[in-house]
């Protein structure tokens, strides 16, 4: 009867040391691509880096998303870097009148690893009904930034046209900036917006 | 008399200082297939596969054991597989933080031993592929 009390308690602490030694300490998130050099030309250019381009800084954003850990399956909210970097960073700067956000820094603040989801479900399951709930913090800070010079892009290739793996690079093409800073001198202005610039 | 007890500490927290060094060496980029970190921005022409964060939580026992690991080199370890999964070249302005641990406080976490301190180690970046971006034809990814 001894061994049929100890056995699950057993297995626990077996399964809590196997996620303790397998890298159930570890969190691991991740989120979506921001924008590659040369640019899609698709949306607000959003870089953890410096931009290919001159700029004149409007301002600095940091935003904090707030979210919730449900039983440590699901979560919902807006803790998720995916959302906050390239959904609410990005809104935030056009309305600005930016047109990138560089030096993007950003930190999820209290990540749950393996461990710690497979404990929430256990203690979910364990208390008849009451959920356990984690709050999520996402914080991401950027420099927001008008482009004073062609911003590098690439254009999309037609459908029939994909090259294949180990072709040569596509041609890259530069596009004017949204609104230059500087006025230019008669004789050297940039070309109207729209033109391509080999 | 009875503060005297106390100096052979006092002289050993003195000595270990309030500072805490941690030295990882960033791996370069030797080959193409081989994973670099940097804490800079890379030259274009290169593509954005993601962000990523990996967070790791320990703590240290008897002041100086780190079963976990928990320093800096150990989570860079940890996050090179996922690097290369993601199909990314390396890690682009990389930015860590680690959970400092003094000389003192190791002291004092060795005559308190049944307190653990807890650590944590924090690495961010951008996962990017060197090169020139594969080419987006109707939300397929051309090879």
């Amino acid at each position: 009867m001894r061994s049929m009390h100890t056995a699950p308690i057993n297995l626990m602490l077996l399964s809590a040391a196997l996620l303790l030694i397998g890298g159930g300490c570890n969190a691991i998130v991740r989120g979506g691509p921001l924008s590659s050099v040369p640019h899609d030309n698709h949306g607000v250019f959003l870089t953890t880096g410096d931009p290919p381009a001159k700029y004149k800084t409007l301002g600095f954003v940091q935003i904090r998303g707030y979210g919730v850990a449900i039983a440590g399956l699901t979560e919902v909210g807006d803790a998720q870097l995916n959302g906050t970097i390239r959904g609410t960073l990005a809104t935030e700067a056009t309305k600005m009148g930016g047109t990138g956000v560089i030096h993007i820094e950003f930190e999820d603040e209290n990540p749950q690893n393996d461990a710690e989801k497979a404990q929430a479900i256990y203690n979910t399951f364990k208390s008849n009904g009451s959920v356990q709930t984690k709050d999520r913090y996402v914080t991401v800070t950027g420099e927001v930034v008008q482009f004073t010079t062609p911003l590098p892009i690439q254009e999309p290739l037609p459908a029939a046209a994909v090259a294949p793996a180990g072709a040569a690079p596509p041609p890259t093409v530069a596009i004017p900036p949204v609104a230059p800073a500087t006025p230019t001198a008669p004789g050297t202005a940039s070309p109207p917006q729209g033109t391509v610039v080999h | 008399m009875r503060p005297l007890r106390f100096l052979p500490l006092l002289a050993l927290l003195s000595l270990g200082g309030c500072t805490s060094v941690q030295y990882v060496e960033f791996p370069k980029r030797t080959a193409p297939g081989t994973i670099f970190f940097t804490a800079e921005a890379v030259k274009p022409p290169y593509e954005s596969v993601g962000v990523i964060q990996l967070t790791r939580k320990g703590a240290r026992v008897f002041g100086f054991a780190d079963p976990v690991g928990t320093d800096l080199e150990t989570a860079m370890k940890e996050l090179t597989p996922q690097i290369q999964t993601s199909g990314a070249d390396g890690l682009a302005n990389v930015r860590m933080h680690s959970t400092p641990i003094t000389t003192g406080q190791e002291i004092l976490g060795a005559i308190f031993f049944f307190v653990p301190i807890g650590t944590e180690v924090t690495i961010t970046g951008e996962l990017v592929r060197l090169g020139p971006p594969r080419q987006q034809v109707q939300g397929v990814v051309a090879q």
